[in-house]
């Protein structure tokens, strides 16, 4: 199935692009497509995670709702699901 | 930035239009401060309060801040901010809560965020709208960068 991204903040400046399409495993969850994420920028996005773990103060959006991170190892992405690692938030 | 049809909103302002994010010009303060007070003038209310957000000098370092860039993720943003002023317009028992969200790059002094909250008193319409300010700065997916005297730039981490 495919799943797509959206980079935002500083996430997309190291990255260089604005979103990804990522294939993966029917019955992937949030968490394996975090471990997917940081195996494939494990150089540009140093500090984003802390082994396959996002660290503290970045959340996960599935659809644009926030997924709790004691969810992220059993929630299970559908095709064309939109999920987005949210930077901290910072309203003017 | 995600893609944004502004002429929808540019038609809209007549009415008051959705808590939301909006690109930077694409809503006249002024009309906004007005077309909220139409929307409560029918007399039931007794106080509207206003909140306007501006950049201010002081960053968040040491450094003087020139200016800053606010983006965000729309859906998620939008959702957000008009869950916040619903469940604050019932917590607090107000007429109308909205908060619009503006994007792109600011200069000193220009207006970042409007919030509004009307209310049979002021008493609740205050302590409303404050509540309201206080979580469209953690809740919804804005993220902003400060640009400093010296040329850099910073994104923060947390409002």
């Amino acid at each position: 199935m495919k799943v797509f991204t959206k980079y935002y903040a500083f996430i997309r400046e190291r990255l260089g692009r604005s979103d990804e399409e990522f294939e993966l495993e029917e019955g992937s969850t949030v968490a394996d497509f975090l471990k997917l994420l940081s195996e494939k920028y494990s150089d540009k996005l140093v500090g984003l995670f802390d082994g396959p773990v996002l660290r503290k103060g970045f959340a996960v959006a599935v659809n644009g709702e926030n997924v709790d991170m004691s969810d992220w190892n059993t929630t299970r992405l559908k095709d064309g699901d939109v999920v987005v690692i949210l930077p901290p938030i910072a309203g003017g | 930035m995600e893609k944004h049809n502004w002429s929808i909103y540019i038609i809209m302002m007549m009415n008051t239009p959705p808590s939301g994010v909006y690109g930077k010009n694409s809503i006249g303060i002024e009309q906004l401060f007005r077309s909220v007070l139409e929307s409560v003038g029918d007399g039931s209310a007794g106080a509207a309060v206003f909140f306007v957000g501006l950049v201010k000098r002081q960053g968040r370092g040491s450094k003087d801040s020139v200016g800053l860039y606010m983006e965000s993720y729309e859906e998620h943003a939008n959702k957000a901010l008009r869950r916040i002023c619903e469940e604050v317009r019932q917590e607090y028992g107000l007429q109308f809560v909205g908060v619009w969200h503006f994007l792109g790059s600011f200069g000193l002094g220009e207006a970042v965020v409007v919030a509004a909250a009307a209310g049979a008193g002021r008493e609740e319409t205050f302590e409303g709208l404050r509540k309201a300010v206080e979580r469209y700065k953690r809740e919804p997916a804005l993220f902003k960068k400060e640009v400093y005297v010296d040329g850099t730039e910073a994104w923060l981490e947390g409002a």
